[in-house]
């Protein structure tokens, strides 16, 4: 991608994300956030509209006034991104995988810069990419969305376990995890279940209507981007395309297996959905818990 | 410039069902990448799809047609072969189909032939001779041989009677002809052949090339008229068919001098007052350009010429579909 | 035998390792669409489409097949065919073969008398292959079976069909030899002449042995006589051509050695006698040696090229590979 192109992507990205994230996103966010960081502020006396669940009755009797608790988030939170740059990611039908993630990478971002936390990232193919560790600042939250933009990997496979597993041990605060990836790649269960001891991890899997099934056409030869390996595939064949979608099931029973057991939130994104909308779908429904 | 066989153009039917395939290619490969490669780089697929499409089926046709021009066999100019002969060897063949009965050439064109086969015997006294007729089918009565006794006895009892069999076939007689030559022979060979060029089975032109390859030309005699005549039988009355018409045969005058210009020889019409005199002139003149020289002159067939343009097509036929652009396909 | 005229088209075969690389090996290659099938590292999607994975491969050995024989067209094969020529004229020869129901006499064990002359005429056929053969067979009648020609399987095919006692009973001697003087005497052949097999006595028939011999002697033609059979009684077995029954008998007579050795010396031939098949086979080879001629023989290379059955096949080929893999596969690139 040329420079131009990459800025006017960039752009295009915080113009959408921008609007996303004042209207729903950044309060979202932070209240799924389970971690730590709640601390009790101070009890002030109750105003018409507070919520009666947190009046604290114990300093309401002592000042026979009614008082209410207000709470502080922890300041000091960080965002944590595992980006997926493998060759895998840069297929796909409906737009490529890419565009949704670098949406999403923009939305997490920005909602962290609007809430003042910490975001950094880590990008990973078959090696460690890229590393931009937690900062705060603006300036600093529009360069990792540019660096994700823009970056150019140079391995093609995707290990994920070694991503995570180093994410694991730089991360020394508890913070928020979030797996941008397609999970196409094995080995990982071992290096998560380290990561979501301590850190709060969301693994986001960016499929495509792909992933599920083979479109219905002629015969064609398929290569795999990471490894190369080619098969023949033939999309009018039913047979073909039942074991396609086996596979493919299969290997996303496993992955909702990982997460379920080591209780890591999960959110699927194909290319054929808006990926803000489901992202703000995923927090309400988590915050509901 | 000549064609050796002008039948394989008949192959080029075949872009037909390929250039169906082809635009059916185009259509499905439209809907088919669509949905593989999406929406997002649609227009971009496409266009490659469209180019990559084009060239290649271009090419694989440009192939196929040159191919089949290769496979015709265009020649021009012409390479002596050596070959080094002498003596003259002389096959008859004799049409006795029905219609041979016809009087348009009085007496009748059989009895006309007969009288040009014995003034043959006698021209050529040092020669050899075969005695071939063909109704359905085709037998040589005579092998090769000097005698001229048994000649003129099979001269004499050729007529319709000789043997049954339905339908002419000129091509059946070429063949039996030809193959009363025996191979070790050093002389010049020549087949003469009386025919009203009403072929109904066969195909006499090929058999009349493939003579011609190995230096054999024919030289046809042409028994009948273009006017035609209807056939007496042995009774006096004449041949009917269904309806109960009189059935007219008439000289196929283009098929009999194809066969004489295809094999090299000459085509004579037996009406002609100087039939005879030109048949032995013929025959003469094909009996000195060859043993002047000991060589003969064959016509080179220039197929590279046609067959290197097609495998450079289809090279790029490959390689068009195999290199990858725009890291798409 | 194979040749090719112009072997150094054949070098577009070197450039066959290049192209099969860059179409099947290479990995940056094109024709394929990038998709996922497999984990990294992990499970892989392997389908099962056996099927089509074989038309596949046979779409691919036939594309390179029919390349292959394009370029074995562009270096002319040609098939050469080496051809013996003779240059110098050869005999005219016709065999007078008795036919009378005596040679069916089975004095020539194995075989009859008439199945021994067959064999031993066959033998000399064949040893003359520039000579031009006729067959003349007789009885009480003579007839010519094939006029002088060095088509010799149209001999030997007559020869094998000529069967006892067709031309009735009784040994017409002098006939037989003038309708052999009659077809030999219009050839223009420098040497001819006649070899009679016979067992029998002329006993038919207007003219007289003797004579026949003295018209043959005056165009040039030697009679060579062999008398066949021996003396006594001997049993006779044949199946006559006219009624279909089979005759059974006992035989006692012979031929006219002093008739027989009077034609050879007026014509200038040689007689013989032949008891035994093996005196028989003998005779003829006497003769071979007597009326052998010098041979004189080049050797003529005919050409055929096989071009365009290269390029036809090649054609098939590349249009098979084409329609399986867009028609019936429904190949997308």
């Amino acid at each position: 991608m040329d420079r131009s192109r990459i800025l006017a992507s960039v752009k295009r990205i915080r113009l959408i994300s921008t609007e996303l994230v004042e209207n729903l996103l950044a309060g979202n966010y932070r209240s799924v956030f389970k971690g730590p960081g709640i601390e009790f502020d101070e009890a002030r006396e109750y105003v018409e509209g507070d919520d009666v669940r947190l009046i604290d009755w114990n300093v309401s009797s002592r000042m026979n006034e009614v008082y209410t608790k207000t709470f502080r988030e922890e300041r000091e939170l960080s965002l944590f991104l595992v980006v997926d740059l493998s060759g895998s990611l840069d297929a796909g039908t409906v737009r490529s995988r890419r565009d949704v993630q670098n949406l999403l990478i923009a939305l997490f971002t920005l909602a962290a810069v609007q809430n003042n936390d910490r975001v950094g990232a880590v990008f990973f193919t078959d090696r460690i990419e890229h590393w931009v560790p937690p900062l705060k600042g603006k300036k600093h939250a529009l360069r990792l969305i540019q660096d994700a933009v823009s970056f150019t990997p140079r391995g093609v496979g995707s290990d994920l376990g070694l991503a995570l597993r180093t994410a694991g041990e730089a991360l020394k605060r508890r913070g928020m995890v979030v797996v941008l990836s397609d999970f196409k790649t094995s080995n990982y269960s071992r290096d998560l279940s380290f990561l979501a001891h301590r850190q709060d991890v969301i693994a986001v899997r960016i499929s495509d209507p792909l992933d599920r099934d083979f479109p219905v056409g002629g015969m064609v030869r398929v290569r795999d981007p990471e490894t190369g390996r080619r098969v023949l595939a033939k999309g009018n064949s039913p047979a073909f395309r039942r074991q396609y979608r086996e596979f493919w099931e299969a290997q996303w029973r496993q992955w909702r297996r990982e997460c379920l057991r080591r209780k890591v939130g999960m959110l699927e994104i194909s290319t054929d959905d808006d990926p803000a909308a489901r992202l703000i779908q995923y927090f309400r429904r988590r915050r509901k818990r | 410039m000549t064609i050796q066989e002008p039948r394989v153009f008949w192959v080029l039917l075949v872009l037909v069902p390929v250039a169906l395939v082809q635009w059916r290619e185009l259509v499905r490969g439209r809907r088919d990448l669509k949905l593989l490669y999406g929406q997002w780089q649609h227009q971009e697929v496409m266009n490659l799809f469209l180019v990559k499409w084009f060239f290649s089926s271009l090419f694989f046709n440009i192939a196929l047609f040159f191919l089949v021009l290769a496979a015709a066999g265009f020649s021009w100019g012409q390479e002596p072969i050596e070959e080094d002969r002498r003596g003259l060897d002389i096959a008859i063949a004799a049409d006795i189909s029905r219609s041979m009965l016809a009087a348009d050439i009085a007496p009748s064109r059989l009895d006309r032939s007969r009288s040009v086969m014995r003034a043959l015997l006698q021209e050529f006294p040092g020669a050899r001779f075969s005695a071939t007729m063909f109704k359905g089918h085709a037998v040589t009565a005579i092998p090769l041989t000097a005698d001229t006794v048994a000649l003129d006895g099979f001269i004499d009892a050729l007529h319709p009677n000789m043997f049954s069999s339905t339908g002419t076939n000129i091509e059946a007689g070429i063949r039996a002809a030809y193959r009363s030559f025996y191979s070790g022979s050093s002389r010049h060979r020549v087949i003469v052949i009386f025919t009203d060029g009403e072929s109904l089975d066969g195909v006499p032109v090929r058999a009349a090339r493939e003579a011609a390859a190995s230096g054999v030309p024919i030289f046809v005699v042409a028994a009948g008229t273009e006017a035609g005549a209807p056939i007496i039988l042995a009774d006096g009355s004449q041949v009917r068919d269904e309806r109960n018409a009189v059935v007219v045969t008439r000289l196929d005058l283009d098929a009999v001098s194809q066969i004489a210009t295809v094999s090299g020889g000459g085509m004579i019409r037996l009406q002609d007052g100087d039939a005879f005199s030109r048949l032995v002139a013929g025959i003469r003149s094909h009996e000195a350009v060859m043993t002047s020289e000991g060589f003969r002159l064959v016509p080179v067939e220039r197929f590279r010429f046609f067959l290197f343009p097609a495998l450079f097509s289809l090279i790029c036929y490959s390689a068009i579909r195999v290199i990858r652009w725009k890291e798409l396909f | 035998m194979w040749v090719f005229e112009s072997p150094g088209s054949l070098g577009w075969f070197l450039l066959f390792p290049v192209l099969i690389y860059l179409r099947h090996i290479r990995a940056g290659r094109g024709g394929q669409v990038t998709a996922p099938i497999q984990l990294w590292r992990g499970a892989s999607f392997r389908p099962r489409l056996w099927g089509t994975r074989t038309w596949y491969a046979v779409c691919v050995v036939a594309f390179w097949l029919g390349i292959a024989a394009l370029v074995v067209a562009a270096a002319a094969p040609t098939l050469v065919h080496r051809e013996r020529v003779f240059l110098s004229p050869g005999s005219d020869i016709i065999f007078v073969l008795d036919e009378s129901p005596t040679m069916a006499a089975q004095d020539f064990a194995p075989l009859n008398r008439f199945e021994t002359a067959r064999e031993v005429i066959r033998t000399f056929v064949r040893g003359r292959e520039n000579d031009a053969i006729g067959l003349v067979t007789f009885a009480r009648e003579a007839a010519l079976r094939v006029p002088p020609t060095v088509d010799h399987t149209t001999v030997l095919d007559a020869l094998e069909s000529v069967r006892i006692m067709e031309l009735g009973d009784g040994t017409a001697i002098g006939n037989a030899l003038a309708v052999a003087v009659l077809h030999l005497e219009s050839s223009p052949a420098p040497n001819r002449f006649i070899v009679l097999l016979t067992d029998g006595i002329n006993n038919a028939g207007e003219i007289l042995p003797q004579t026949a011999a003295r018209v043959a002697a005056q165009v040039g033609i030697r009679v060579y006589t062999v008398g066949v059979g021996t003396d006594g009684e001997v049993p006779i077995e044949f199946e006559d051509p006219a009624t279909g029954r089979m005759f059974r008998g006992v035989f006692d007579g012979g031929y006219d050695p002093d008739l027989l050795r009077e034609i050879a010396d007026i014509s200038g031939g040689t007689f013989f006698q032949a008891a035994t098949a093996g005196t028989l086979a003998a005779a003829l080879q006497s003769v071979d040696t007597l009326e052998s001629v010098e041979r004189r023989v080049r050797i003529e290379v005919r050409r055929r090229p096989l071009h365009r059955e290269a390029i036809l096949v090649g054609l098939s080929l590349l249009l098979f590979d084409f329609l399986v893999r867009k028609w019936l596969l429904k190949e997308v690139l």
